[in-house]
């Protein structure tokens, strides 16, 4: 017992800071994050509102609480299933731990607690102002209050339980295709594009509900009988619901006649079907660690260590080409690097379109199609700055290799530009593709002469604020670069730099974005003349970003040790 | 071969020079042992050389190019092994063999013939197309022993090359830095390893506290035989002598 509290607190003291309110810094970190938590809690109370209220007017009330336990269910299980496999599996300080006077069985125990309560943490913070929401749109009674630390308890343990049964055939799976690098990565791209797709059509409903809040309701009957009868299907997530509700009466209207429907299950049923599926999952998981713990334990710290083979033709290429190979082996075979790099970029023209979408179904002859060119520029380079981000580590990814760039009998801007072109690369295909969708899908409006000139002034000041984004950035991390990485080698965490160069680009990206939705709408401010405008904007700042750059380059970059 | 003039070095906010005034030449053919204790300013004058930090004042020139003024010439001379073998892991070995080469511009005949000799030499040909993630802290070495290789430096700088290696290895590098001197070429190493300096080298430098404490020539009767105590004298504390 004493092995697994001091464990405990091993891994409470690696994962968190230790809280301090001495000194006006702490203080003030204390007060930013109870902050920014306010802040979370209120954006949840307000989002899910409009989505009860959308579903309510339908008299979809009891379907929209099991959507959301469906999402939370399903996001706890996959997340579980990560941590679980990471936290109990994953080589981390394992092996470091196996070579102590503790047994795999206190380990085991010490991590579990330790995941079981950082979810408790998590999912109430998610779940509280989310049902309080729900609260104030639908009619409850009180026991639908009482009832949320129940709810909360099953939704962090059932998922936690199953995840450890689930993360052995999981883990077996990823380490058959930890090497397949292009095969994760599309797989992550189309996971990622599905995500934002749901969101942007979820977005669009309630944008519609938004519009026009009289309409009786956004959904189409064949929508409703849909929804009402998929929700039967959804075991256990709809027995959460039926404990906060229980089963009651709700009047619909389909096809112009009024009619009422039993939904929900008891109460008593519900938490008895929970209660089995949890008892189940405790004894599967139980058998599982039992039987294959130690084991799956030790056969993947040796696993983790297995090589990637590749056969490779010796060929020579050019001083560039082999620097840009490098740059791209070095992002290809990294998931964490290709997930910032590619994926992000794949799903830019996706959302820039829907972004659209939702514009243009505020009206075409409201405001929609007016904002249209500053939305798709505002989208286009909040997309940029998250793409760009990612050169603001180009320095520091380097990490114990630094001195393989100092040694190399190449010149240090040559290596950099290499490094540009790198980075520039993605941005440019991917404004491209976003500005060629937009055109062949006409979300731009044809009834001025300065048709042709829209997207290409959109995507004129779309490439030219990545570009300088992109030498800010490479620029602030020469300056201060943080050469240490942990782990093998990759950078885990994003250093200040990232940070600062995310803010510099979203705070662009309202301005412009702002500037071009709203002038022409506001001020009547021809839109050639505004683009003209934003163009040279972004034009300065690019010549500023090549300034910035340029200056004591070299100097700043041999201070680095 | 190696020419260092006045070199001085010192870092960020520190108060004394991590390497003083050091004075150093190296000859064609000669093996180079460089001797001092850790933090005297062995692989600070390494990285200095190398092009890895800037230095404060003097001058270093490899073949008559200087390491400042004219850098790349000056870098294309030299084959470097770091004390860390850190190299860039998720290319295999061959792949990063043959980045090097292409920095260093070497013939598609001249990598393939010197990759499969080093390898087979290192016992590392059956491990080239494995990603260096997997590698071992001895196999790494030998990685990036082989890189600086394949471009035949005039000038090999090894910072503690035995450093993790098995003894077949150790062999191996030591009849290869004979070999390469025999072409003409210059070894330059660092070590705490005082047998094997006075077993191989031509001439050993001791620097103690960033300054070059003194030059022996290990073919001078007796100097092999008393290379350890002398540095031992040079580098022991003042109580040792109490």
């Amino acid at each position: 017992m004493n092995n697994i509290v001091t464990l405990l607190k091993m891994e409470f003291l690696n994962r968190f800071e230790k809280i301090s309110i001495k000194g006006v810094k702490p203080v003030l970190k204390i007060l930013i994050t109870l902050a920014i938590s306010a802040m979370f809690f209120w954006l949840i109370l307000k989002g899910s509102g409009y989505f009860f209220r959308m579903f309510n007017k339908a008299g979809l009330a009891y379907e929209a609480l099991v959507i959301y336990f469906t999402g939370a269910f399903l996001f706890l299980l996959i997340t579980n299933i990560s941590s679980t496999i990471k936290v109990l599996y994953f080589k981390g300080d394992n092996e470091i731990l196996m070579r102590f006077p503790v047994s795999g069985w206190e380990v085991f125990w010490a991590k579990t607690i330790f995941l079981l309560i950082i979810q408790v943490a998590l999912t109430s913070l998610v779940s509280i102002p989310l049902l309080i929401a729900y609260g104030q749109q639908v009619n409850v009674t009180a026991s639908f209050y009482v009832s949320i630390p129940a709810v909360i308890l099953f939704l962090v343990f059932i998922p936690f339980f199953l995840s450890n049964v689930l993360a052995i055939p999981f883990m077996h799976i990823s380490n058959k295709i930890r090497h397949h690098y292009s095969f994760i990565i599309l797989a992550l791209t189309i996971v990622v594009t599905c995500i934002f797709l749901i969101y942007t059509l979820i977005f669009e409903r309630i944008i519609v509900y938004i519009r026009d809040q009289e309409l009786f309701s956004v959904f189409e009957d064949k929508t409703i009988l849909i929804i009402s009868q998929a929700i039967k299907y959804l075991i256990p997530t709809k027995y959460f619901a039926g404990i906060m509700l229980g089963e009651f009466d709700v009047t619909r209207v389909i096809n112009r006649e009024t009619m009422v429907v039993t939904v929900g299950s008891t109460r008593t049923m519900s938490y008895l079907v929970l209660a089995i599926i949890l008892e189940l999952s405790v004894i599967g998981s139980y058998l599982v660690i039992k039987k294959l713990y130690r084991k799956t334990l030790l056969s993947n710290i040796e696993a983790e260590g297995s090589a990637f083979k590749k056969h490779t033709k010796i060929k020579r290429r050019s001083e560039f080409s082999t620097l840009i190979y490098k740059e791209f082996i070095q992002v290809f075979r990294s998931i964490n690097y290709s997930f910032q790099y590619f994926v992000l970029a794949c799903s830019m023209p996706i959302m820039a379109y829907f972004c659209n979408r939702i514009a243009l179904s505020i009206g075409m002859d409201n405001i929609g199609n007016k904002i249209i060119p500053g939305l798709t520029l505002m989208v286009m380079l909040i997309f940029n700055t998250i793409i760009v981000s990612f050169s603001a580590t180009s320095t520091t990814r380097e990490g114990s290799k630094f001195y393989h760039t100092k040694v190399m009998p190449v010149p240090i801007h040559k290596q950099l530009f290499v490094k540009f072109v790198m980075y520039a690369l993605v941005s440019f295909l991917a404004n491209t593709i976003t500005i060629a969708i937009i055109i062949l899908t006409k979300q731009m409006s044809t009834d001025d002469s300065f048709v042709f000139m829209k997207p290409l002034a959109i995507y004129l000041i779309s490439i030219m604020i990545s570009s300088g984004l992109t030498l800010i950035a490479m620029k602030m991390d020469i300056i201060k670069p943080k050469i240490a990485l942990s782990g093998d080698g990759e950078l885990t965490d994003s250093n200040s730099n990232t940070t600062t160069i995310v803010l510099i680009g979203f705070i662009l990206s309202l301005l412009f974005g702002v500037a071009g939705m709203l002038i022409p709408y506001l001020l009547g401010v021809e839109f050639e003349i505004m683009f003209y405008a934003l163009a040279l904007f972004a034009l300065t700042f690019l010549v500023f970003s090549l300034l910035f750059y340029f200056i004591r380059l070299k100097a700043a970059y041999n201070k680095i040790t | 071969m190696l020419e260092i003039k006045n070199l001085t070095k010192r870092y960020r906010n520190a108060s004394v020079n991590a390497v003083e005034d050091l004075n150093l030449k190296l000859n064609e053919g000669e093996i180079f042992g460089f001797l001092g204790m850790n933090g005297a300013g062995k692989s600070t004058t390494i990285k200095c050389l190398t092009g890895i930090y800037p230095f404060d004042k003097g001058q270093i020139t490899i073949c008559g190019k200087d390491i400042v003024k004219d850098n790349i010439q000056a870098k294309l001379n030299i084959g470097y092994v770091p004390d860390n073998h850190s190299v860039y892991e998720k290319f295999t070995g061959k792949e990063y063999v043959n980045y090097i080469s292409d920095l260093y511009k070497i013939s598609v005949s001249d990598r393939k013939e010197r990759l499969e000799k080093y390898a087979k030499m290192f016992r590392l040909s059956e491990h080239l197309d494995k990603q260096i993630k997997s590698y071992s802290h001895g196999m790494k070495q030998k990685i990036c022993i082989i890189a600086a290789l394949i471009h035949q430096p005039p000038l090999w700088v090894l910072d503690e090359p035995m450093m993790g290696l098995d003894p077949q290895s150790t062999v191996q590098i030591v009849r290869q830095m004979r070999e390469h001197c025999q072409k003409g070429n210059t070894v330059f190493f660092s070590s705490h390893n005082l047998d094997m300096v006075a077993k191989i080298c031509d001439r050993a430098a001791i620097i103690e506290k960033g300054k070059l404490h003194t030059i022996i020539d290990l073919h001078q009767k007796g100097n092999k035989e008393t290379l350890e105590e002398t540095f031992l004298k040079i580098t022991a504390f003042e109580e040792d002598y109490e």
